[in-house]
């Protein structure tokens, strides 16, 4: 069955429409690159999967239900936002996620923490932004969810730091799992992808495999996507 | 889930009361040390500390209260609680009953930190004294006391609800709109407000007004002190069971169906 399933999703807010009739499928296994320009409706559609948003019309089904208690158990979901609470200390972090989760994996998020030197004992307030986006990162990925859904996951962290979550990404889905990353850095992530799906104005403008596009196009992910979205 | 999600509030607003209980109670040790002493206070400057101490606390509570469901399940840390493996209804009871609770604590430790703080004025046998003196003057049996313990309780409980769940209500209800929201929200407390007190006079007019139809006087006369009594609690608890239910159900829709973090 596939993991995630939309269905002519729609979302409006007031008047303007940021998705117009979606329909999409991943299936376990795949690393799937959700790109698009600002505004295209990526965080839209990711926050519909979480159950963040209710559509408009259409449906989005996560393993074959609808958003609800059930797939927030098995969706992994980082957002662009940082959520941590500020009066918390990294370890209560682990322990918080330990609590709500069942799939946490509690070693390998203090192992991920051990590698990138962030002490368990620090408060969260006292930590730059681009260290409290990788605990993020960390926590979300340290979970054995069946979807991780990934809002723009290096966009504030330096290149060096880059490669090192995207490694951490690729590393630790474990292979029944999918994941989709939403982003418009396609540089930095074109190597670890299996498909793309390009929006734009909130319909799908493209949905392949990245082996596909780049033998139908002769060109890589990011010189189509510069071509399919030229300004 | 509830009881988890409790835990963390437990914590994430104990963090800021049991340091406040503390303080207050030793402070109050400390003084009441130093009236054996003889560094007496004046009663009117007792009285003022006391009124201070609970206007203080209550607004604490309404602080942290509004505080714990608009940053954490409106603003960015939404997007945590909100993916959590459950539905809005944990979400809002956990955040209710532990605002309750430390709301009823705060009560009793105000309550012991005045009384410490008067013990060397008070004759704790005469307070005993006049306790009982006022349930003898009270012309109800034993059981219609307990009775009405029991619904001035209930009242207590069912009123703090429903305080609490207008004020969630009105910052759910800012979900509404993008810009503005916590402008939005005190918009709705002011328009809910308004409209409580409206259909509670039009209540009271309309209990009046038919009353009078079946001659008001003649059955203010027939009633006895204690069913005019029950009349009254029975009317005000389920006005506020009511109340609670709707504010409950619009927060629930809210976050449910409305909700759109930035």
């Amino acid at each position: 069955m596939a993991i995630l399933n939309c269905n002519e999703l729609r979302k409006s807010y007031g008047s303007k429409v940021a998705l117009n009739g979606i329909n999409l499928t991943i299936e376990p296994g795949r690393i799937v690159g959700l790109l698009g320009p600002n505004g295209s409706g990526k965080t839209t559609l990711i926050k519909i999967c979480t159950g963040l948003l209710t559509p408009t019309s259409g449906q989005a089904l996560i393993n074959g239900m609808s958003p609800g208690p059930e797939t927030k158990a098995i969706v992994s979901f980082l957002p662009e936002a940082t959520y941590l609470n500020s009066w918390m200390k990294v370890s209560h972090m682990l322990s918080f996620f330990k609590d709500f989760y069942s799939d946490f994996n509690l070693d390998k998020a203090q192992d991920m923490l051990r590698n990138l030197g962030i002490s368990e004992k620090d408060a969260l307030r006292s930590l730059s932004k681009g260290t409290k986006e990788k605990v993020q990162l960390i926590l979300v990925m340290a979970r054995e969810a069946k979807l991780y859904l990934l809002d723009e996951p290096i966009g504030g962290v330096d290149p060096a730091a880059r490669d090192y979550i995207l490694n951490t990404i690729i590393k630790n889905y474990n292979p029944d799992a999918s994941v989709v990353i939403s982003t418009h850095l396609i540089y930095d992530i074109e190597q670890v992808l299996d498909d793309v799906i390009f929006l734009k104005n909130g319909e799908i403008a493209l949905s392949s495999s990245v082996d596909d596009l780049r033998e139908n196009h002769g060109m890589s992910v990011d010189a189509y996507f510069r071509e399919v979205f030229r300004c | 889930m509830l009881g988890k999600l409790m835990k963390y509030e437990f914590l994430a607003m104990g963090r800021v009361f049991i340091p406040l209980f503390g303080a207050l109670l030793l402070v109050s040790i400390v003084n009441s040390i130093l009236g054996h002493f003889g560094f007496r206070v004046s009663a009117g400057i007792g009285i003022a500390v006391s009124v201070i101490l609970m206007v203080g606390i209550a607004v604490i509570v309404l602080i942290l209260t509004l505080q714990r469901f608009w940053t954490n399940l409106l603003t960015n840390e939404g997007y945590l609680m909100m993916t959590l493996p459950t539905g809005p209804d944990n979400l809002i009871l956990s955040k209710l009953f532990v605002a309750t609770i430390w709301g009823f604590a705060s009560a009793v430790v105000v309550t012991v930190a005045i009384l410490i703080m008067a013990i060397s004025d008070i004759d704790l046998s005469s307070i005993h004294n006049g306790i009982r003196y006022m349930f003898s003057q009270i012309p109800f049996t034993s059981h219609q006391i307990t009775l009405l313990i029991f619904q001035f309780g209930l009242m207590l409980v069912l009123g703090s609800l429903a305080n609490t769940l207008m004020l969630y209500a009105c910052m759910a209800l800012s979900m509404l709109v993008n810009k503005y929201r916590a402008l939005v929200s005190f918009g709705a407390f002011i328009g809910i407000t308004t409209v409580l007190q409206i259909i509670m006079t039009i209540i009271m007019v309309l209990a009046i007004r038919s009353h009078l139809i079946m001659d008001f006087e003649s059955y203010i006369h027939s009633l006895t002190a204690f069913s005019g009594i029950q009349i009254y609690t029975w009317i005000t608890i389920v006005f506020t069971a009511i109340l609670c239910a709707l504010f409950y159900l619009v927060t629930r829709y809210m976050l449910k169906r409305r909700l759109n973090l930035q």
